[in-house]
């Protein structure tokens, strides 16, 4: 047993991180990463279309009306299970691949089992779209996929679990943040995809099962994507900026915060609802408490920023890194508002939930991900650089533009609809007032999309340009500016 | 600047302290409450919420997973030179870095000086 947090002397192969090449007894299995992270890419274009096509339904223009498969409410479904496993769960996949080795300075537990995961998970992605598309939805939020996907992705999720476990537990001494946050997540996404996917299908009915769908939706995207973006960002912001974390202690406090009032966050989704009222209450106060938590991550964050502020200018990850965390703060204040009985009464079930939906899961976990591939993926794909430059800066202002025009619509429209409603207008005019919204949502949602496009244009060029000129192992200092782009 | 280190871990240490006064202590209350609630709906003095007490004994059971952890960790001795494994982290992540050739030509010593501790 290793102590990890002695500095090592000798160095294992990383496995050709830069050149990607193979070869045994390598640290990191940089073929994998790649085929996550283009895999995740796929899914981001397959489900940003998907949105792209059910925005259109809002706007009384389907073109694809009267065909059972596309159906507006199936691609909604293959749109939202897209972005939350396609995308993000297939990034962070290839993420770990990165992280828990030379976290660890071990291998995953088996190279084997990695890919049997990888195509397992992709195996299961496109069983839930055709499923999705064939109408084999189950009734239940973030739960739709088919019910026979279940077990299987269950049984993905706990091998996922080992196979990182394995590196983790070898290692002994303090633990660095980041260690903290990825076992945690690996434990709490079992448990949660099993609660949500079970009990409510096989053990509970009526608003016992409709709070464990609460529980389920919050513990979701706060005990499964939440603390993967969080450990990725206390990995990744030091190693670029080259300094560490402005205060480790802090951290933890972050994340012991994290990890006992999340879970009681969960009947937020369901205020007003015949769950007694000191649940609904719990679920309040514990939601505001949470912010306080994101506020220590954040203090941090630009705590650690401080004196090396040029590199939002020249580092593109860092700028998509911190871009995403002023989204983090801003949702997360506006969440502070939002999960009030106050405004519950006006904008729950209206765009405002939409728009903080988008927010907080493209312009926050999104944004870090793509910040992510352009700081990884020319290591991983064996290249010295990216194919242009300029194509990143174009990628990043058309996204952070649109997606800012499309919080902020959806949220003013969300407000609208609320107060008309509050007001009983009748349902027709309330749809004419929100319609003007809804075009402004596809508007910048296809500008969105092209920026994809951009990007994966870019990675498309960088793969078939030309491979790195020295070997794996002897990358000039010169191709990190690949990724630091002046 | 090493003469602003005293400084820098002062500021540190105080920030721990205001989050951990400031949200720890009001959550633990609330927490207690909670707790109270629950055992009140559980012994039956209120018939309003039974059918509430598994989605929240599932809360429970995680919480329970958590303490151990935290038990764990406290007695293992995690906690006690906290800001270390930044240090060990960056050198780690230099090293491998620098083995594969690609070199950190901004690295500043004055950030990162060895395993030294700020605590
Ligand atoms: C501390 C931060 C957060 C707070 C306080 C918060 C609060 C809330 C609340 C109160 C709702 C329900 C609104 C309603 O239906 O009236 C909601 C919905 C939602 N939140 Fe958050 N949230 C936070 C972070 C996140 C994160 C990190 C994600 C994603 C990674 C996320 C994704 C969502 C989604 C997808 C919904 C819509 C769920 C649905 O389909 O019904 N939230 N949030
Ligand atoms: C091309 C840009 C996009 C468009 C046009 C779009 C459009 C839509 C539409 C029309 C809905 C349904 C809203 C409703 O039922 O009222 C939706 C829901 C959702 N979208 Fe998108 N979307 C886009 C990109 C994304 C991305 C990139 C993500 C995440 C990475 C995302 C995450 C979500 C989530 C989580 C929901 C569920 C919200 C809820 O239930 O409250 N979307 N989107």
């Amino acid at each position: 047993m290793a102590d990890t947090t002695a500095t090592p002397t000798t160095m294992p192969a990383v496995g050709g991180g830069s050149g990607g090449q193979g070869g045994d007894g390598k640290l990191v299995e940089t073929t994998l990463v790649k085929w996550h992270f283009l895999m995740g890419i796929a899914f981001l274009l397959v489900s940003m279309l998907a949105g792209l096509l059910y925005s259109m339904q809002f706007l009384q223009h389907y073109p694809l009306k009267g065909i059972a498969i596309f159906s507006p409410g199936r691609w909604r479904f293959v749109h939202t299970n897209g972005v939350a496993y396609g995308f993000i769960a297939n990034v962070f996949l290839g993420m770990l691949h990165w992280v828990v080795p030379r976290l660890t300075l071990r291998p995953v537990a088996s190279r084997a089992l990695s890919y049997f995961i990888f195509f397992t998970w992709q195996g299961v992605l496109v069983a839930t779209v055709v499923g999705l598309l064939l109408g084999e939805a189950q009734a239940l939020e973030w739960g739709e996929t088919p019910v026979w996907i279940d077990p299987v992705a269950l049984l993905g999720l706990i091998l996922v679990a080992i196979n990182f476990f394995v590196p983790m537990m070898k290692t002994t001494g303090p633990m660095y943040v980041t260690m903290w946050y990825f076992m945690a997540a690996f434990v709490w996404t079992v448990l949660v995809y099993a609660m949500g996917n079970f009990l409510p299908e096989y053990h509970m009915n009526g608003v016992a099962a409709g709070a464990i769908g609460g529980l389920f939706i919050h513990d979701l995207v706060g005990l499964f994507v939440t603390p993967l973006g969080w450990g990725m960002m206390y990995y990744f912001v030091p190693i670029i900026l080259r300094k560490p974390i402005w205060s480790h202690g802090l951290s933890l406090v972050g994340f012991w915060g994290l990890a006992f009032f999340y879970p009681l966050n969960g009947i937020h989704h369901f205020l007003y609802t015949p769950i007694p009222m000191f649940l609904q209450y719990g679920a309040v106060i514990s939601t505001i408490a949470v912010e306080l938590v994101v506020t220590t991550v954040i203090v941090n964050f630009f705590m650690t920023l401080r004196g090396s502020g040029d590199q939002l200018r020249t580092s593109i990850p860092i700028r998509w890194f911190y871009t995403g965390m002023v989204f983090y703060f801003t949702t997360c204040l506006q969440c502070a508002f939002q999960t009030t009985l106050t405004f519950q009464k006006i904008i729950h079930f209206t765009d405002w939930v939409v728009g903080h939906a988008h927010l907080v899961m493209f312009g926050v976990f999104g944004f870090w991900l793509l910040g992510l591939m352009v700081y990884l993926l020319p290591r991983v794909m064996g290249r010295d650089r990216w194919y242009s430059e300029s194509l990143h800066e174009w990628h990043y202002w058309i996204t952070a533009i649109s997606m800012l025009i499309m919080f902020f619509d959806l949220t003013i429209a969300g407000l609208i609809q609320g107060y008309m409603w509050r007001d009983l207008a009748p349902w027709e005019e309330t749809l004419r007032a929100s319609a003007p919204f809804w075009l402004v949502r596809s508007i910048s949602g296809t500008a969105m999309i092209f920026a994809q496009f951009i990007f994966a244009y870019n990675v498309l060029m960088t793969l078939i340009g030309k491979r790195a000129k020295q070997p794996a192992g002897e990358v000039s200092p010169a191709s990190q500016e690949g990724y630091a782009t002046a | 600047m090493p003469a602003a280190a005293p400084d820098k871990d002062r500021a540190q240490r105080i920030t721990l302290i205001v989050f951990l006064v400031v949200f720890l202590l009001p959550a633990a209350v609330g927490f207690a409450i909670k707790l109270y609630e629950f055992m009140a709906v559980a012994n039956g003095a209120t018939s309003e919420g039974t059918f509430m007490l598994v989605p929240v004994l599932n809360y429970f059971i995680v919480f329970m997973g958590m303490l151990c952890m935290l038990a764990w960790a406290t007695t293992n001795g995690m906690f006690r030179d906290i800001e270390k494994p930044k240090f060990d982290m960056l050198e780690r992540e230099r090293q491998l870095d620098e083995s594969e050739g690609v070199l950190w030509d901004v690295f500043s010593s004055d950030n990162h000086s060895s395993n030294k501790s700020t605590d």
